[in-house]
């Protein structure tokens, strides 16, 4: 292999590498490791709620078949991956039943690629609990600054952010753990932006989750290209007039932001994540949420008609009136409405795939009609049910689990028991107790153990 | 009054042309180069998906990428700069199709043809869209190909191949870096791995959805490309775009690209 050779110490890439080293090497504050760990917690419960799916075992299957065993962990299985393989599956997992994080303003959900990324150099690499917190949550900071630089218009031309900011993201957590200098750094996430994954086609199939998973194992593979030294001559493509922001958006930020570490009021876009209280899109959320508040008060046998205003994106995103599965339920707000009103509840059991083909739900379905209103704005829901006694209204503008309402402590834990009681009655405590010791942990070991299968710690 | 037949799309024709190209024998050109691409990537990875030694199933991706690799240093193409190269095209497509089925098996030919016949009407899509915006047409048509060329190695049915297609497509997008000739083996595994890893999830039942290239916030939505069906489905029942491949190796040109389809473009 040549020496390295390339010169590019003052490009957007340098810069955030600089960025990254400082904040992991000097720690990050403390309000950012909390919510670091609030994301890592959720992220975490929901790719193992999701670990026993029959999507899941086919991915891990076709993950071993594709790159082989190894050493890193997967989320609620017994299985140990080839890095790649893992960041493949362990991205997938946390997106699939779409119960993740959301960052509202680019519409993504940074840590499942961020989990997946520190997985990935798990336990290869010997990190401190600590360090592996700041690099999932420095991963986190750089998906979303991506995505800030390209957005609204990336999403709007049919990206799926998420994905396609994955790379780098993954790339971020490999390239701090793995020890990399600014340089190595540098070049590590200029080869994650030589592949841009990610299609909106894929909304509504197990692609989504597939997508998120290649996109975080391009981020790998870019940190091992670097490792073994095969980047000397790596591209330039971030920062403008470079492909990387021009091509996939048409009003690309002049450059990348991430919080300076000589700026300590530079704002962090991490603390803007939202966690999803219901497993469907965030755009659904807030009609949902108009569905249970209204459910103890409608009689389902008089119901009439269902009518739902949101804002005309939420009805592009949302607006599958009759969904064939799970993957299409938790993107159809007619279905979430129908069985938020039936059940007075919204989780997975009322996504399941034998709950979206129930005869009952269908028809209740067949009553949603949605309205777009341009005048709302994208969180708000008004929702009328009409009944053979009269109209109820309930209006929803900023969900539960938003970014001015969001999930307090107990209701997080609530949520992660939800995720992982039906699987193991402990593991919820298990995992609740290894994420909030981990800043002071020497190593990572006993996390890894209860992120993997609950009954394989038994 | 009957219904009008329904046409198929873009995705529907690739699928079927695919799993039904006929296993006659094509042009000795092309069977010449891949066989030559056999030989190296064989050299260079020890071991063929029927090599007793190797555990089946096991890191089939990577025995891709290393066969692209390998084909790439060898066929000396890393120093091709043309847009539409066909031997550049071909590598990923060879590489994972080879990892996934034994190369001297006359229907992994088949399965490669196929894949290119498929990938060069692609790439001439992407072209369209001119330089500006540097998408690779070429590694980008070559991602989808090795999609579509595995799913028919493995004798995937319809849907899995159109699952193939689509888990392909999503991974395909990659930008053109031509001052940079060392990354191209580099991408040339990365995008072979991307073929394999489609191919398998599609068989374990990883749904994909129906219009990947054609339908709303598809790969020619994102990309900005208004595309003509009349290029993207031309001639593809008579596979003619194989006639200009050759193995330049007998006649010692392996320094620069010769896929006969451009002429000579090294790299500044």
């Amino acid at each position: 292999m040549t020496q390295a050779t390339w010169s590019a110490a003052e490009s957007p890439a340098h810069r955030l590498a600089g960025r990254l080293l400082r904040w992991y090497e000097q720690g990050l504050p403390d309000q950012v490791r909390q919510e670091a760990e609030r994301c890592l917690l959720n992220a975490a419960a929901a790719g193992m709620g999701g670990a026993g799916d029959a999507a899941a075992t086919a991915l891990v299957t076709a993950g071993l078949q594709a790159h082989g065993r190894g050493r890193s962990p997967v989320l609620g299985r017994p299985e140990l991956l080839h890095s790649t393989g893992a960041a493949v599956v362990n991205a997938f997992l946390v997106t699939q039943n779409d119960f993740d994080d959301a960052h509202t303003a680019t519409i993504v959900h940074p840590g499942s690629v961020a989990i997946a990324g520190v997985l990935s150099t798990t336990p290869r690499i010997d990190a401190r609990g600590g360090d592996w917190l700041s690099a999932f949550a420095l991963a986190c900071e750089a998906q979303l600054a991506l995505a800030t630089a390209i957005s609204p218009s990336h999403y709007d031309r049919g990206w799926h952010s998420t994905a396609t900011c994955a790379a780098m993201g993954s790339a971020v957590a490999t390239g701090l753990l793995e020890g990399f200098d600014a340089d190595r750094l540098a070049r590590c996430l200029e080869l994650s932006a030589l592949r841009v994954v990610g299609l909106r086609v894929a909304h509504g199939t197990l692609m989504k989750g597939f997508q998120v998973g290649c996109a975080a194992a391009n981020g790998v593979q870019a940190s091992q290209a670097v490792a073994a030294g095969w980047a000397s001559d790596a591209p330039v493509l971030l920062g403008l007039p470079k492909p990387f922001l021009t091509a996939v958006t048409d009003e690309p930020s002049p450059s990348i932001g991430f919080p300076d570490p000589d700026q300590p009021s530079d704002p962090w876009e991490l603390l803007q994540l939202t966690y999803k209280p219901y497993p469907a899109g965030i755009v659904c959320s807030a009609g949902i949420e108009a569905a249970l508040e209204l459910g103890p008060h409608v009689d389902l046998t008089r119901i009439r008609g269902v009518r739902l205003r949101v804002h005309p994106l939420v009805v592009e995103l949302a607006g599958n009136p009759d969904p064939m599965d799970e993957m299409q339920a938790r993107v159809s707000l007619p279905h979430g409405v129908a069985a938020a009103l039936m059940d007075g509840a919204a989780g997975l059991p009322q996504f399941a795939r034998a709950r979206v083909n129930d005869p009952a739900t269908r028809r209740l379905r067949r009553l949603v009609s949605m309205v777009p209103d341009s005048e709302l704005a994208r969180p708000t829901a008004i929702l009328e049910v009409t009944t053979e006694d009269g109209t109820l209204t309930s209006r929803v503008d900023e969900p539960h689990g938003g970014t001015s309402r969001p999930l307090s402590e107990d209701e997080l834990h609530r949520k992660v028991r939800s995720l992982l009681e039906p699987i193991d009655p402990r593991a919820a405590d298990r995992l609740i107790e290894a994420v909030v010791s981990l800043s002071d942990a020497v190593d990572t070991e006993h996390l890894v153990s209860a992120l993997r299968q609950p009954r394989w710690n038994r | 009054m009957s219904a009008a037949p329904r046409t198929p799309s873009v995705e529907d024709a690739y699928v079927s042309f695919v799993l039904s190209l006929a296993p006659t024998t094509p042009e000795r050109g092309p069977i010449e180069l891949l066989d030559a691409l056999a030989s190296s990537a064989l050299a260079a990875g020890g071991m063929s998906a029927t090599d007793p030694e190797a555990t089946p199933g096991d890191g089939l991706a990577d025995r891709a990428e290393s066969f692209a690799r390998a084909m790439m240093m060898d066929i000396g193409s890393a120093s091709c700069a043309s847009p539409a190269c066909l031997a550049e095209l071909l590598v990923p497509i060879a590489a994972s199709t080879f990892a996934l089925a034994a190369p001297e098996d006359e229907r992994t030919t088949v399965a490669v043809l196929a894949g290119l016949e498929v990938g060069v009407r692609i790439a001439e899509t992407i072209l369209t869209i001119g330089s500006e915006r540097c998408w690779s047409a070429t590694w980008t048509a070559a991602a989808i190909s090795s999609g579509l060329a595995g799913a028919r190695a493995l004798g995937l049915d319809h849907e899995q191949t159109t699952s193939a297609l689509s888990l392909a497509t999503t991974q395909a997008p990659t930008f053109e870096i031509p001052t940079t000739p060392g990354i191209r083996p580099l991408r040339a595994g990365w995008v072979s791995a991307a073929g394999v890893a489609a191919t398998l999830a599609a068989r374990g039942a990883i749904m994909g959805p129906s219009h990947p290239l054609t339908g709303p916030n598809g790969l020619f939505h994102v990309l900005r490309l208004e595309h003509d069906e009349r290029i993207l489905l031309a001639g593809l029942d008579a596979t003619t775009r194989l006639a200009g491949l050759s193995d330049s190796r007998r006649e010692g040109q392996w320094a620069d690209c010769r896929c006969g389809q451009h002429e000579r473009e090294d790299c500044p």
